[in-house]
């Protein structure tokens, strides 16, 4: 019934360069790579944008320390008060965080330079992304506020960089958010598309397996919220139906065969009159029969038994009578051996019994009184009249008497016909007269 | 008048206090100085050129006026000097000039005419400490250093004019010396 769950030969291969993959593995390689793709696209433009914007707000936070160092600046300048310029440098630098400040007199002269120098290893990154984003000093000029009065020297000044190395930092720190809430994203969504499309997938697996090796054809798939899987399913299930239906039919069909042969076994092993095994089947069993008692070591006897005169009741009650007669003996015949006793119908008015297992000869001698005293016993026709009956039997043993079937058979036939012989002259058949039907 | 409660010192230095690595910066020279001063200051009524008045009597007036009105030339409103003679008694003949400097006079004699200069609005500037307990308005003392501003500010608030609080921060120094 099971049959081994190998590969079957014509199992469907990918094509080449192809590796074969789940679908859970298929859906979250996809989810991952338009991800990526958008995690990308989006990450590109942003930051670049941001990078730009955080620049520009650089720059400009920038112009304005130095227009506000130019203006408070301007009379320590004009009066050459180093030392106020310096205060005023000094407190912009620490104000706005800047890497220097230089102040140039109208001859393009340094007059000042104030530097802060950079602290630890934050500092010192900070100054090269800000060398990065913003080589050039922001300068503004001394004195342009006043039309005319011409330039009194220039302020230059260089950033930190601390400002946009925070801001540096956070837009990283965003970025990595984005990564983490859309791998977040991607695990959640994976796994629900996996459990929509492969759980039924599996599901299904699990049935058909279940259908092939236990011919369980009465199991369907169970619906889904997939509608292409729900096809499926539907289809799965009128298949596994058309099978189901054809199992039945050739499970009735079997049935049918069977019961048939079976009918035409007991035909071909029984005597369709009595019921009763025929010559064929007799002889299978004595073969049996004889085998056993050779292996076991036991004896067995076969009696050949005759109707007497039953030719004539033939021909003068008819067959009618003749039949009754012969159903009425086999019964008799049945209900006066044992269990383990054997008796069939040899053909015309002949039976025969095999008697197994048996002992000695004097218990073959009162089974063989008890059959005739049970068969002597006169029969009742339906019209009320009694058929006195006598039967001869023959008995052969084996294996004293032969170990072959054709041998006992003759040997117990010839013993019949002494019995017949002997009767014949004791007892004359006496015919009863039909008498008046009893009202 | 009290003046030692309002007057207040500025340093002009020059390049004394450059910090080391510095270049060494131009001294600052007196018309620089002056030219400076006027910049900052607001009078009442805008002019379209402002006039700052020398004593004619001193002997280094010419040389000044000459430099004067070469970078005065420049400032907006431009700058003219003109020479005057700075008799106490002929107050009212300077009204017309925005600015007067009377560089080493002696105050004392001066104060009168000070004190009836301050009732216009017209800048008074002179050397010495005494130039402004006197009644004038900015005084220049010329140390080791350099220049060194002392302002009247009661003085400059009476007479209206306006002068820039960068320059007056300028001169705002704490006692007891810098930060």
């Amino acid at each position: 019934m099971s049959q081994p769950l190998q590969s079957p030969p014509h199992r469907p291969q990918p094509a080449p360069g192809r590796p074969l993959r789940s679908v859970a593995r298929l859906v979250r390689l996809g989810q991952w790579r338009s991800a990526s793709v958008a995690l990308a696209c989006a990450g590109l433009f942003m930051s670049a944008a941001s990078l730009y914007s955080l620049q520009q707000y650089a720059q400009h936070a920038l112009a304005m320390a130095a227009h506000s160092l130019a203006f408070a600046a301007e009379p320590a300048i004009r009066f050459r008060d180093l030392e106020a310029l310096r205060e005023l440098a000094e407190q912009l630098a620490e104000r706005e965080q800047l890497a220097s400040v230089t102040v140039l007199d109208r001859g393009g002269q340094q007059l000042l330079r104030v530097e802060r120098p950079a602290l630890g290893v934050f500092d010192v990154l900070a100054r090269r992304v800000a060398n990065l984003f913003m080589p050039q000093p922001v300068t503004a000029s001394v004195g342009a506020d006043v039309p005319g009065s011409g330039l009194l020297g220039e302020v230059l000044l260089h950033s930190d960089g601390c400002v946009l190395l925070g801001n540096l930092g956070l837009l990283l720190l965003a970025l990595l958010g984005c990564v983490a809430l859309t791998a977040l994203a991607v695990l959640v969504v994976s796994r629900r598309l996996t459990a929509l499309i492969v759980q039924p997938l599996q599901a299904m697996l699990e049935l058909t397996r279940d259908v092939r090796t236990r011919r369980t054809f009465e199991r369907r798939a169970a619906a889904t919220s997939v509608l292409e899987l729900n096809a499926l399913a539907d289809d799965f299930n009128a298949l596994l139906a058309e099978l189901q239906r054809q199992q039945r039919r050739i499970a009735a069909r079997h049935n049918d065969l069977r019961r048939s042969n079976e009918s035409l076994r007991h035909a071909s092993l029984h005597d369709v009159l009595t019921g009763l095994p025929n010559r064929s089947h007799l002889f299978e069993h004595l073969s049996a029969v004889f085998e056993r008692c050779q292996r076991q070591g036991n004896q067995a006897a076969v009696l050949f038994i005759d109707v007497d005169r039953f030719k004539q009741v033939n021909d003068t009650l008819g067959h009618a009578v003749g039949d009754a007669l012969l159903v009425e003996l086999a019964q008799r015949l049945q209900s006066a051996v044992r269990e383990s006793d054997f008796v069939a119908r040899h053909g015309g008015d002949e039976f025969l019994a095999v008697l197994f297992p048996v002992g000695d000869e004097a218990e073959v001698r009162l089974c063989v009184d008890r059959l005739r005293s049970a068969l002597a016993q006169p029969l009742r026709l339906d019209n009320g009249q009694t058929l006195p009956l006598s039967v001869s039997i023959g008995t052969a043993l084996f294996p004293s008497q032969g170990t072959r079937v054709d041998e006992l058979l003759r040997a117990a036939d010839d013993a019949m016909y002494r019995d017949k012989a002997r009767s014949q002259g004791a007892s004359l058949l006496a015919i009863p007269q039909p008498e008046p039907a009893s009202a | 008048m009290a003046l030692s409660g309002c007057a207040l010192q500025a340093f002009a230095q020059g390049s004394a206090e450059a910090a080391a690595g510095a270049p060494t910066a131009r001294p600052l020279a007196l018309p620089e100085l002056l030219l400076g001063i006027l910049h900052y200051t607001r009078w009442p009524q805008p002019l379209a050129s402002h006039r700052l008045c020398l004593n004619e009597v001193d002997a280094g007036s010419v040389a000044l006026a000459r430099e004067l009105d070469a970078q005065g030339a420049q400032a907006v409103p431009p700058v003219h000097s003109a020479l005057r003679n700075l008799r106490a008694d002929l107050a009212d003949s300077l009204i017309d000039c925005q600015a007067i400097y009377f560089g080493a006079m002696p105050v004392r004699s001066l104060q009168p005419m000070l004190l009836r200069l301050n009732r216009h609005p017209i800048l008074t500037l002179g050397q010495g400490d005494d130039f402004c307990s006197y009644g004038g308005k900015f005084c220049l003392l010329q140390g080791a250093q350099g220049w060194q501003i002392k302002a009247n500010l009661d003085a400059i608030a009476y007479s209206g004019l306006r002068v820039n609080a960068r320059l007056l921060q300028l001169t705002v120094r704490p006692v007891g010396g810098r930060p």
